[in-house]
């Protein structure tokens, strides 16, 4: 069971019955920074439906839920313009199929997941690292620069964004991951594993 | 919430036979789409609660799906969004009210109607207009027959109130997949003898009237007589009710629009046979004008201009190519090929219920039956 995932803010609607768990998470996230990830409380089942349909009418990643003794945990992460419309430039890609055949295989790569840690713990590859992309530059350099490097987002942006940072502090052997998580066919896990 | 005129769902219900409301259903697509309130003369639309959420003005694409025109009656799961949405609309000069306690209130509504009357006998269809769900009272000489009464048995007790009639007899045309039965607890608190098939019974503790046993039970003093035709198929002890040749009370097994649907019990393939020898053999000396009222309807296309859903015999049997359908092989495929769609929303739950060997609040029996019915084999030859 997971019970400690971290967010940027915690919005607290236990109790509070429909329309308000939708009202007020539509206000808090207007706060917030792109990128950032909400996880909003709720014990109003009706929210559970509602939270993930505005999501995707406004367009923010509804990440997934996780009900713990009677709680509903919505992680909602605020998707941002520059995200949204970046191209993918990193030219080394790897296929979510290839990167599955190669782990299957036993190959020696680091799988880099840059996702945020709310995203990574209701999902991820096995034995995927944990790195959210804002915290990238900070550790990367505990890393060895020879090995292999798989990083992987939810669509590729963050990755393609990610890989260049690498590359630019002198690592050589990178790919991006495509499409990224939000293809993925293989195992997965959940839980957290940070660096 | 202040400025919101509240309605129940029985003034809703009345606004919706006059055809002077619109309804706004404020609750998200997929709710909207799989169980909605429906009527011949009410419109409807679908727009999310949250989509009122931003700002919006006069011109906003939104509200020009909107009536001026018109009382706007907001419904939505629970009745908190709709006063939102309510309070928004009237704001912006609109004539909205919000349905007291949404959906939930709505799914315990029940719309009584009369059938058929004369001196001897007065049949009244008792509809459960979100559910689809129809349970009725056989009236003759002061005594009655209730048949496939819904949990809220209240509603049975105040009928005979006002029809002025003592209930003798509690019946269940077979053990329900789609809602809880009643009849137990009905036949308690009147004292009267509950009925049920022993084939529907099997392996449970209730307390029961072996139906089968019974060629005919007599309801009032004078010759009305109600005779049991076990017509297995839905499920295998699934029972229908004639009375004087002129009307048969089918229970799930034929309806307005169809035949009932034989896969619940998992055995779709003997049930459909079962039920093509009780459309070929045990229905087939009927006349055509004998008056079908079926236990469930899953269209409101079903229910005729009077607000009751019935239909000659002739008349499904001409309208429905499966009830012609005499080879065997291919009423069958065809039945069984039928039942892959959706089963009833809880059916598991509900049927422990039923069967005596779950119990459950108040609260959660009314959480287990939200949702649509999915009864029936959805839906050859409906003719509107």
């Amino acid at each position: 069971m997971i019970s400690e995932i971290q967010t940027d803010r915690v919005l607290s609607c236990e109790s509070l019955s429909c329309p308000m768990p939708v009202v007020k998470t539509k206000q808090v996230m207007e706060d917030m920074k792109p990128g950032e990830v909400l996880e909003v409380r709720t014990t109003d089942k009706g929210s559970v439906a509602d939270l993930k349909s505005w999501a995707n009418r406004v367009g923010h990643q509804y990440i997934g839920l996780i009900e713990e003794n009677g709680v509903y945990r919505h992680f909602l992460r605020k998707v941002s313009d520059i995200e949204s419309k970046a191209e993918i430039e990193y030219p080394r890609q790897m296929s979510n199929e290839e990167l599955e055949n190669k782990l299957a295989n036993g190959e020696s790569i680091i799988v880099l997941d840059v996702r945020e840690p709310a995203e990574f713990a209701l999902g991820h590859i096995p034995n995927a690292i944990n790195i959210p992309l804002g915290q990238l530059e900070e550790k990367i350099g505990q890393f060895d620069l020879n090995k292999v490097y798989a990083v992987v987002c939810r669509t590729g942006n963050r990755s393609d964004q990610a890989c260049q940072i690498m590359i630019e502090r002198g690592f050589s052997n990178v790919y991006n991951v495509v499409p990224g998580m939000s293809q993925w066919q293989g195992t997965t896990v959940n839980g957290t594993r940070g660096a | 919430m202040e400025n919101v005129r509240s309605i129940t769902a029985e003034e809703l219900h009345r606004k919706m036979e006059a055809g002077n409301v619109f309804i706004l259903d404020v609750r998200n697509e997929e709710e909207y789409n799989d169980w909605k309130i429906e009527g011949k003369k009410t419109q409807s639309v679908n727009i999310p609660y949250f989509a009122f959420l931003d700002e919006m003005d006069e011109e906003d694409e939104i509200l020009s799906n909107l009536p001026k025109d018109k009382e706007i009656a907001v419904v939505c799961a629970k009745g908190g969004a709709s006063d939102y949405v309510a309070q928004m609309l009237n704001e912006k000069g609109y004539t909205s009210s919000s349905l007291k306690d949404g959906m939930l209130a709505w799914s315990q509504y029940y719309h009584p109607v009369t059938v058929y009357a004369d001196e001897k006998l007065k049949i009244i269809q008792i509809n459960r207009l979100a559910k689809g769900c129809l349970s009725y009272a056989v009236i003759s000489a002061g005594k009655g027959m209730i048949i496939d009464p819904s949990k809220d048995t209240d509603v049975y007790i105040e009928l005979a109130q006002k029809h002025q009639f003592t209930i003798e007899h509690v019946v269940d045309s077979h053990l329900h997949a789609d809602h809880i039965t009643g009849g137990p607890r009905l036949a308690e608190q009147v004292g009267a003898p509950y009925y049920l098939s022993s084939e529907e019974a099997k392996g449970t503790n209730l307390k029961f009237e072996p139906l089968e046993q019974y060629g005919r039970i007599k309801v009032g003093d004078i010759d009305v007589e109600v005779l049991s035709i076990p017509t297995p198929g839905h499920t295998p002890g699934s029972t229908s009710f004639l009375i004087d040749n002129r009307f048969l009370l089918s229970g799930d097994t034929i309806f307005v629009g169809g035949l009932g649907r034989p896969d619940l019990g998992g055995k779709a393939k003997e049930w459909a046979e079962d039920l093509y020898h009780t459309v070929f053999y045990k229905l087939k000396d009927l006349p055509d004008d004998c008056l079908v009222l079926p236990g469930h309807y899953s269209d409101i296309r079903e229910m005729n201009d009077s607000g009751v859903v019935a239909e000659r015999l002739g008349k499904i049997r001409e309208n429905n190519e499966i009830m012609r359908n005499e080879d065997k092989a291919s009423f069958t495929e065809q039945v069984a090929s039928a039942v892959s769609m959706e089963k009833p929303p809880n059916f598991e739950e509900i049927v422990a219920i039923n069967r005596g060997e779950l119990k459950v609040d108040a609260n959660r029996a009314i959480e287990l039956e939200i949702g649509p019915n999915r009864c029936a084999v959805h839906h050859h030859g409906i003719h509107g």
